[in-house]
């Protein structure tokens, strides 16, 4: 007699997704499907639009990650004007990267503190009106103090150099159309008014010790818990140092094994197919030399830190080297360690923003450059959720004629489905009660991924938590809910 | 710094969500404030509430209120749910509270909407709650009123 259970949606995540779990005759998991429901469709109805429409269109993608379509689509649309990611101006390369780094780091305290510290604090079967950062705020104050002031500083970053912290605008075909001011940069390195960008590199260290000390002492917990074996894709600079920005795209496979050789990103599509399933509006990449079944990748921080030779960092290196020391493998499959890889980014991002703060080009007002125009334009980076892909194509007119987007969280689709299914088998093995805690065990490891499924799918989300268990023939035997 | 700041919640694009906004609009610019616009409320403006003395929220509302609007006092007391997507200014009080041991003076002002659908510009009666609810909070500022809460 077989069972479904559906977990509708998953909570703590940006967007709206579902889970269904299929129970065999004996109880015991049989199939589990990670769902995206919503569908907006951007790449249809942005066609049609001029060119110079399309980075400050795709930012409505998300309310947490404009920045990076932001960012990547002006990357394309700079090839549409004849500008290569190299003959930027210096002073414009560097705003851009700033404003890429204030929003990786904003966007991972967003996630650690916010999403997934009360997981770490309280337990995988926590009450679940405990599980939120008011919680964590009770319980320790200073970590969400900081957790808070770190999200701010890097809002604030976005706003000093786009105007706005969700939805700003700093690019144009070619550049930047604004500097940033002395009294602008000296704002995040006197801490005066904030804390400063020095105290952002403390406090990263600091939550480092942090999940380095949890993992001590919840070791079974970390390592165990959701790993799956996956390949892993990034970017990588020319000397195969991590690189968030733009750079050459490597894959290895799960024993670490290098797969896709540091290919240029706007190679892509000779190297990437993708696959639809009639049970999700999200995507399937894969590497197309690999196939479907062994061509998938994890994307992300933790797939970043596997792809790299070093990050070009100090600090953030030392931890890097620690990690794998601890861990004691060449390679890291450990999905719960994706949130030990997120801070080590964390950290290298403010050493990243210090150091541009602190160059020479960051007030320079040589902003923009002009070229010849072409009718293709491919923008890659890693986001903060791993790598994503615009492409665009134009007609005589400057009108768009195709778009693709690949986001970071459609490259992890098989990834979090595979992660499901066995934290699935893990917990839920025997017929009996299931538990909401149970059930918040399998969304724990899809948080890891820290999916944003607005951008997966382009479409918004919203965030009661309805979990239903289902018996023979669909019929509704129980209902999981929160208020 | 300016001692009292109001924030104004809503969308915009949704006809009498923009409420918040509207009603924000007309007190940019006065010198007696610090005005800031939400889409929803976040974690994070609990810090910057706590550099207030005294807190506005401003949000279109759903409910029929008597006259148009509602003036509520709040305590930061209550309404923290699982999720931090968006948050009840209760909760941001609670949270600046716990956090940041400051607690200002913070009312949340109601003014009710009628239609939420899709599309810019307000209904006509919402446009009178604005109104209503606008000389409400002008004669609590000028008189420097206890609120009646």
């Amino acid at each position: 007699m077989s069972r479904k259970i559906i977990i509708d949606p998953v909570t703590r995540v940006e967007g709206h997704g579902r889970v269904t779990i299929h129970l065999d005759d004996a109880g015991k998991v049989d199939k589990t499907y990670f769902h995206i429901v919503e569908f907006r469709g951007f790449e249809r109805f942005i066609q049609g639009h001029p060119y110079w429409e399309v980075p400050v269109l795709v930012q409505r993608l998300c309310g947490i990650c404009p920045v990076s379509h932001h960012l990547a689509a002006s990357k394309a649309i700079d090839q549409l004007v004849g500008i290569d990611p190299g003959d930027l101006s210096a002073p414009a390369d560097a705003l851009r990267r700033l404003l890429h780094y204030a929003q990786i780091f904003q966007s991972h305290a967003l996630h650690f503190f916010y999403l997934a510290s009360p997981d770490l604090l309280f337990g995988v079967d926590a009450p679940e009106l405990k599980r939120n950062v008011m919680a964590v705020a009770m319980e320790d104050r200073e970590l969400a103090r900081q957790g808070i002031l770190m999200r701010k500083f890097g809002q604030e970053l976005i706003e000093a150099i786009a105007g706005k912290k969700i939805h700003g605008l700093t690019c144009l075909p070619g550049g930047v159309h604004k500097a940033l001011t002395k009294t602008e940069r000296d704002y995040f390195l006197d801490g005066k008014a904030i804390p400063s960008v020095d105290e952002m590199i403390t406090w990263s260290l600091g939550i480092l010790d942090f999940i380095k000390e949890y993992h001590s002492e919840h070791r079974t917990f970390m390592d165990a818990f959701a790993s799956v074996p996956s390949g892993h894709l990034g970017m990588v600079s020319d000397r195969g140092d991590l690189e968030l920005y733009h750079g050459n795209l490597r894959s290895i496979d799960p024993a670490g094994k290098v797969r896709l050789d540091d290919i240029p990103t706007d190679a892509y599509p000779e190297y990437f197919s993708e696959h639809v399933e009639r049970w999700s509006y999200m995507k399937f990449p894969y590497l197309t030399k690999q196939g479907l079944e062994q061509g998938w990748n994890r994307v992300g921080p933790l797939a970043r830190i596997n792809v790299c030779d070093r990050i070009p960092t100090p600090l953030a290196e030392r931890e890097r080297q620690l990690f794998f020391a601890i861990s004691g493998e060449g390679v890291n499959n450990h999905t719960m360690h994706t949130h030990w890889a997120r801070l080590i980014e964390l950290l290298h991002c403010a050493e990243l923003i210090k150091e541009l703060l602190n160059g020479p080009e960051i007030l320079g007002t040589d902003l923009v450059r002009e070229g010849t125009p072409r009718k293709e334009g491919i923008g890659i980076l890693e986001a903060p959720r791993g790598t994503l892909i615009h492409h665009y194509e134009v007609d005589d007119h400057g009108m768009i004629t195709r778009c693709n987007l690949i986001v970071s969280t459609t490259h992890n689709n098989e990834a979090m489905n595979r992660t499901v299914n066995k934290v699935a088998q893990d917990v839920i093995s025997e017929q009996g009660t299931i538990t909401e805690g149970m059930l918040n065990q399998v969304e724990v490891a899809i948080r890891a991924y820290d999916p944003c499924l607005s951008c997966a799918t382009q479409a918004l989300g919203k965030m009661p938590l309805l979990a239903e268990l289902y018996g023979p023939d669909d019929k509704l035997l129980k209902t999981v809910s929160t208020p | 710094m300016r001692k009292i700041l109001l924030i104004g919640i809503g969308n915009k694009g949704r006809g009498d969500d923009g409420l918040g906004w509207a009603f924000a609009d007309r007190l940019t610019g006065d010198d007696r404030f610090e005005v800031v616009y939400r889409y929803q409320l976040q974690v994070e403006d609990a810090e910057l509430i706590s550099r207030y003395d005294r807190v506005w929220f401003i949000d279109a509302s759903h409910e029929a209120l008597p006259g148009g609007f509602s003036c509520e006092r709040l305590r930061g007391q209550g309404r923290f749910t699982y999720t931090t997507h968006s948050l009840h200014p209760e909760a941001v009080l609670q949270l600046c509270h716990q956090l940041f041991g400051k607690r200002p003076e913070t009312c949340l002002l109601g003014i009710s909407g009628e239609d939420f659908e899709l599309g810019h510009g307000m209904s006509v009666a919402a446009a009178g709650h604005l109104e209503q609810a606008f000389l409400y909070f002008l004669e609590m500022m000028e008189a420097h009123k206890e609120l009646k809460v």
